[in-house]
């Protein structure tokens, strides 16, 4: 574990807000994008995480639905996260889906298929 | 095998223990794909607060998505069981 003090060098942190962000970075396109969360509401349900609507449609009951937030700094956190969360999903997806749009090779489709779990699936299906 | 994706999560808590806390029970879980991805931690006090910073490197945007998404769900939890007991 490293631990820095305030004071060290450290210029992503200028002007931070105690709320959490990240920070991506891409070499080989020298892409840095930086993700907020923003000033909400925030809640613990995620957009992106969870059952499908396909899913809950089916009449599935989600047993792993996340609790209600506190009125607590740590539930603003965790409903903070969740925003951020989704935040990064939606920018990676983006970012997965324009690439592929011109990378159309065997091996991004292997790596999807294990990444995904869906190689059995896809098996099934024909 | 070079990781060309990478993102860094920055995590404020109110309290070094808190930090420390979710560094050291995050650390523990394995890479499944350790050629794929690699995680580093670090903390630092700045404005008031003890940030808790993830560097997650991947040799992909895919492989960088399922790795923040899985480190974000088990910080929920953790920042959960925090405010439960």
């Amino acid at each position: 574990m490293t631990v820095l003090n305030k004071g060290d060098n450290n210029d992503d942190l200028n002007g931070i807000e105690n709320r959490p962000f990240a920070i991506y970075y891409n070499i080989g396109e020298a892409i840095e994008k930086r993700i907020e969360v923003g000033d909400g509401p925030h809640f613990t349900k995620g957009k992106t995480s969870g059952p499908s609507d396909f899913v809950l449609k089916a009449g599935i009951k989600d047993k792993d639905k996340p609790s209600e937030a506190k009125d607590s700094c740590l539930g603003k956190l965790r409903s903070e996260l969740t925003t951020l969360q989704d935040k990064i999903n939606v920018y990676l997806t983006e970012r997965m889906a324009s690439n592929s749009s011109g990378n159309n090779n065997e091996e991004a489709k292997f790596e999807k298929e294990i990444l995904d779990g869906t190689a059995e699936d896809d098996e099934d299906e024909y | 095998m070079s990781f060309t994706s990478s993102l860094t999560l920055n995590i404020p808590f109110q309290l070094q223990n808190q930090a420390s806390i979710a560094l050291k029970t995050l650390s523990v879980d394995p890479i499944l794909r350790p050629d794929d991805a690699k995680v580093s931690y670090l903390i630092s006090y700045i404005s008031n607060c003890h940030y808790l910073h993830i560097d997650l490197y991947a040799i992909s945007d895919r492989v960088l998505r399922v790795l923040a998404n899985n480190i974000i769900a088990s910080l929920k939890t953790i920042v959960e069981c925090f405010d439960e007991f």
